[in-house]
């Protein structure tokens, strides 16, 4: 999660003389923040990046400082860097073998990275251009908070980032950076392909990464092919590239997962009616895949709402419950036991009061509103608990204040699943993220909402939903009362632990809090 | 066959005997409205003799430190003991008989709970003598030479002779024509900033450097003119080269405090976290020359300095190391380790107060007040954790931390909620006693039986609390359990 704060200038607590008083020696303690994020590998935590503007050396030139805190938030290094003004900071991950930074040159249209070794010494510099589609999905994506860089970590092997392209119509090219002896490679998208083509992630290890491609006729189509993309890690040759064909369904990739030690790949999401539109119909239910390295299909699951699910939650036949509406999934994951956990979060849409109110004035004094008369109602977290061989156990309802997404003129049109996709996209959803420990016995959902008090001031809370070796339990942090005064960012942080960046402005200080969440 | 009547005496003298354990010094100031009136009338007048150029400044400045002593009068920083006071006032009575110097000095002093191993002068009279500092003095002659040169920092008016110095520094021609050069160049504002901070950095620790060697060479003259051995000042200054020590080496062995038959100790407590890097990476230009911001000159250069004064003075027959009273030092000064773990407990910082408590314990294990210290500390320290506010008070580890102290740190961060209230639950269990020799503890056992639903228990221990305290100071907290 990336914390977006431009010209924040920070008063730094420099060890300075009782009397030292003047405004030269403030400057010496202001600094601007450009940016912040949590340095990732895999769901991990493993510390912090702080992006500083210190100085203009000359013109056009800045000097940046790059600090880099443990998960402790400690300060373990700081680098000087020198760029315009323009530069920012955009991700960092870890992979065991040393830590790769993100970096976006605005002016220069220029995306670069730089990989440092465990002793802190930079190893690696890398960049290219960046092209009109990726500066777009760039800015899009540092005005909201959250936002995927692109940029990812492979343990002990390397990095691999994602980006937007242009060819006859939008594609992808994803590029390797080897920490070890692998070499770096590039695969790109049909570059004569006519349909708007996109990939994301799914798995990766040191032989193969899984990626899931969406290929549409046009970018708001809701029509859509799927595919399952495999690269061989050390070439970046494709394995396999195949239409995940099931017989009765269509079926829409969530997530990966390594099954076994010959290599085969669990892949998980939501399954449709033969002909249904993956992005906009109503799902049939959960489905678990086992496939091997050549794509080939080993064992598939499917778990129907109408049945399965039916025994542990009130939903129809196509996963509605009536209060709660439909579920979203956000993430598929796996624990130490060999359990499986689907989290998802309610999602209805209804109309809106505050929409209809906006149009209705906006009617009356001639003008037209950007609202719909539609909001989507987010409700309750849900996490479904499966077996080792994907038998549904048991579904954990985590009960919270609903919110309400106001959706965009033209939503009265779209269907539910069409517009939960919008709301994600929009970080709409309440879900923030998930942790796992190293050992992967415990896990943790965190999510925000706010929770209405009856006169009184409403609560901004922070629930965490975790699994300590199976072991359901339920923790919730009034994060205003944790944070004290000021404005405050909530971060991912170590497992059983959650951030709080707190803002003064009074004061113009930053106090970052790492707080224990309680299983 | 013993009597009834001695039988009586015996039983009673072992419930008493039983019961006594250590009381914690009162958080008190005796005399406030009169020290603080003191500090104003100095402050008034040290103002006045201010230059009037910077009157301003003095004004304001003095008011901060008015404020100071007063915030912290009234947060409780400070121990009251009626005899301990006498005893320390007996000392700087001593101190100013033998040099008429410092007879029309208006001075006070206070002992802070604070429990790191110093002492200060603020500067108008007020000296702080901190708990930490107390509990490490070995003789009566130690901490008159602490007071020696503390009152040589007031006499110099080093605080009043700063200021100055920092004034005219910010004020001089040179300085201005550097900030002006600063505010208008274009580039490297910040860079010249901090050379220019760096410069002012460097010549005030070097002042300050300078005033501590004054205040050694001047302490040991007003301490040449009392009855105590000189070499008292050597040895001052060889314990706090060393102050950072343990002042216990045992280490401390968490199994042993935290294994319990009915709930064992999990070896995952004591899983170190690995960091990236593996800690911090030495930055390769370091800022400061960690030498040119030192306050304080190395204490091997001090006492080798003080070594040269000394020798000339000749022969010190007659001096001694206790002038006023080695049997009260001995007895009272001893206690300061149970006010060094209170120190930690006044200031919230559970983590540090954990560890030396569990330091203090494995040289005295049956101590009911160490003992009753831990309960209440990891009572606490249960309730933050509870709240999510419990960063403020426990340190995150750090590879910056020595390695016992982290170890106590990384127990506290893998140890669970439910955990900790198992074993603050069991360690009670298994000291049955304790709930009648500490109060605290009792209490605590009540708190973690209540947080582990274990309501019968609860009730019982409830009974026992009532009828072993019934004037006790947890009455309302055990009935909103």
């Amino acid at each position: 999660m990336k914390f977006r704060l431009t010209a924040l200038v920070v008063l730094i607590g420099l060890n300075a003389s009782l009397f030292a008083q003047s405004t030269t020696f403030d400057n010496v303690r202001k600094f601007t923040l450009r940016n912040m994020g949590a340095i990732t590998e895999e769901s991990t935590v493993q510390g912090y990046y702080m992006f500083y503007q210190m100085d203009k050396i000359k013109r056009k030139t800045y000097s940046y400082n790059m600090v880099i805190l443990d998960q402790n938030l400690n300060q373990i290094a700081t680098k000087s860097i020198v760029g315009n003004k323009y530069l920012s900071l955009l991700d960092g991950v870890y992979n065991k073998q040393s830590l790769f930074l993100k970096f976006y040159d605005a002016k220069e249209k220029k995306v670069s990275f730089q990989e440092y070794d465990l002793n802190a010494k930079m190893i690696n510099k890398y960049s290219r251009e960046a092209e009109k589609a990726e500066r777009n999905v760039i800015a899009q994506g540092q005005a909201q908070e959250g936002a995927n860089s692109g940029l990812y970590a492979i343990n002990d092997v390397g990095f691999i980032d994602y980006h937007m392209v242009k060819n006859k119509d939008y594609g992808f090219k994803i590029q390797f950076f080897p920490s070890n002896d692998y070499k770096t490679w590039s695969y790109t998208s049909d570059v004569n392909s006519k349909m708007v083509t996109s990939a994301s992630l799914i798995y990766a290890d040191e032989n193969v990464v899984v990626n899931s491609i969406v290929k549409k006729k046009r970018l708001m189509s809701k029509k859509a092919e799927l595919e399952v993309l495999a690269l061989d890690t050390r070439t970046g040759k494709v394995l396999f590239q195949k239409k995940l064909i099931s017989k009765k369904y269509e079926l829409l990739v969530m997530n990966g997962l390594e099954s076994d030690e010959e290599g085969n790949i669990y892949l998980f999401g939501t399954y449709y009616k033969k002909g249904d539109k993956e992005f906009s119909s109503a799902s049939k239910g959960i489905f678990s895949m086992k496939i091997d390295q050549a794509g080939q299909v080993l064992e598939e699951k499917y778990m129907d709402w109408a049945k399965a699910v039916a025994k542990h939650l009130p939903v129809n036949q196509k996963g509605k419950m009536k209060e709660g509406g439909y579920t979203y999934f956000h993430d598929f994951v796996r624990n130490a036991d060999g359990n499986f956990y689907a989290i998802g979060e309610q999602y209805k849409k209804r109309a809106s009061a505050a929409g209809i109110t906006a149009n209705v004035l906006s009617g009356l004094s001639g003008s037209t509103s950007g609202a719909s008369n539609s909001e989507m109602k987010i409700s309750n977290l849900l996490i479904f608990e499966f077996d080792p061989s994907f038998e549904l156990l048991n579904v954990n309802m985590v009960e919270k204040d609903y919110s309400s997404v106001l959706l965009p003129a033209g939503a009265l049109y779209q269907t539910p699943h069409y517009l939960a996709h919008m709301v994600n996209a929009m970080g709409g959803f309440d879900y923030r993220y998930l942790q796992f420990n190293e050992d992967k016995s415990i896990f943790t959902v965190a999510y925000t909402y706010r929770e209405d008090v009856k006169k009184g001031k409403d609560k901004y809370i922070l629930g965490n939903a975790s699994y300590v070796d199976s072991e359901f339990s339920l923790d919730k942090v009034d994060l205003g009362k944790t944070a004290g005064s000021g404005i405050y960012r909530l971060f991912p942080a170590k497992i059983g632990n959650f951030m709080m960046l707190n803002y003064n402005s009074k004061k113009k200080t930053i106090e970052m809090k790492l707080e224990k969440v309680n299983f | 066959m013993i009597s009834r009547v001695l039988l009586l005496i015996l039983l009673t003298g072992y419930s008493t005997w039983a019961q006594k354990v250590y009381e914690p010094l009162p958080l008190k100031v005796e005399n406030k409205e009169g020290h603080l009136q003191e500090i104003s009338d100095y402050e008034s007048l040290m103002t006045d003799k201010a230059p009037r150029e910077y009157r301003r400044e003095f004004k304001k400045f003095y008011e901060g430190q008015y404020g100071f002593m007063q915030g912290l009068m009234d947060i409780g920083y400070f121990v009251h003991d009626d005899s301990l006071y006498q005893y320390i006032d007996g000392i700087f009575d001593h101190i100013k008989a033998g040099n008429p110097l410092l007879s029309n000095l208006k001075t006070r002093f206070f002992i802070t709970v604070d429990p790191s191993p110093n002492a200060s002068s603020i500067g108008e009279g007020s000296f702080l003598i901190n708990i930490g500092l107390l509990r490490r003095m070995e003789n009566e002659g130690q901490l008159a030479f602490v007071l020696c040169h503390e009152l040589a920092h007031f006499y110099l008016n080093h605080t009043e002779k700063g200021f100055i110095k920092h004034l005219n520094l910010i004020n001089s021609e040179e300085f201005k024509e550097k900030e002006k050069e600063i505010k208008k160049s274009k580039y490297g504002r910040l860079s010249k900033s901090m050379n220019l901070y760096k410069g002012y950095t460097y010549d005030t620790r070097k002042h300050s450097r300078d005033n501590e060697s004054q205040a050694d060479s001047l302490g040991l003259v007003f301490m040449k003119n009392t009855d105590y051995q000189l070499s008292a000042s050597i040895s001052t200054l060889m314990l706090l080269d060393t102050i950072d020590h343990y002042k216990y080496q045992k280490e401390i062995d968490l199994k042993r405090w935290f294994d319990f038959e009915q709930y064992s100790f999990k070896s995952r407590w004591l899983t170190v976290e690995q960091t990236m890097f593996g800690g911090r990476v030495e930055n390769e230009d370091n800022f400061f020359d960690t030498d040119s911001i030192k306050t304080h000159p190395d204490c091997e250069v001090r006492w080798n300095t003080l070594n040269g004064y000394i020798r000339p003075f000749g022969p010190t027959t007659g001096r001694r190391l206790f002038v006023r009273d080695s049997a009260y030092f001995h007895q009272k000064f001893r206690k300061f380790d149970y006010e060094f773990i209170q120190g930690w407990i006044h200031l919230e910082e559970y983590g540090r107060g954990m560890f030396f408590t569990l330091k203090q314990l494995e040289n005295n294990p049956d101590d009911p007040f160490l003992l009753g210290a831990l309960m209440e500390i990891m009572r606490r320290i249960h309730k933050l954790q509870k709240d999510h506010i419990l960063s403020d008070h426990v340190q995150k580890p750090s590879s910056d931390h020595e390695k016992e102290y982290r170890q106590i740190l990384e127990f506290l961060e893998n140890i669970r909620l439910s955990e900790l209230a198992k074993l603050g639950y069991y360690f009670m269990e298994k000291r049955p006693d304790l709930a009648t020799r500490s109060e605290t503890a009792l209490y605590s056992h009540i708190y973690f039986s209540n947080e582990l639903q274990m309501h019968s228990r609860r009730d019982e221990l409830k009974k026992l609390y009532r009828k072993t305290y019934p004037k006790g100071k947890y009455k309302k907290n055990i009935n909103q359990l």
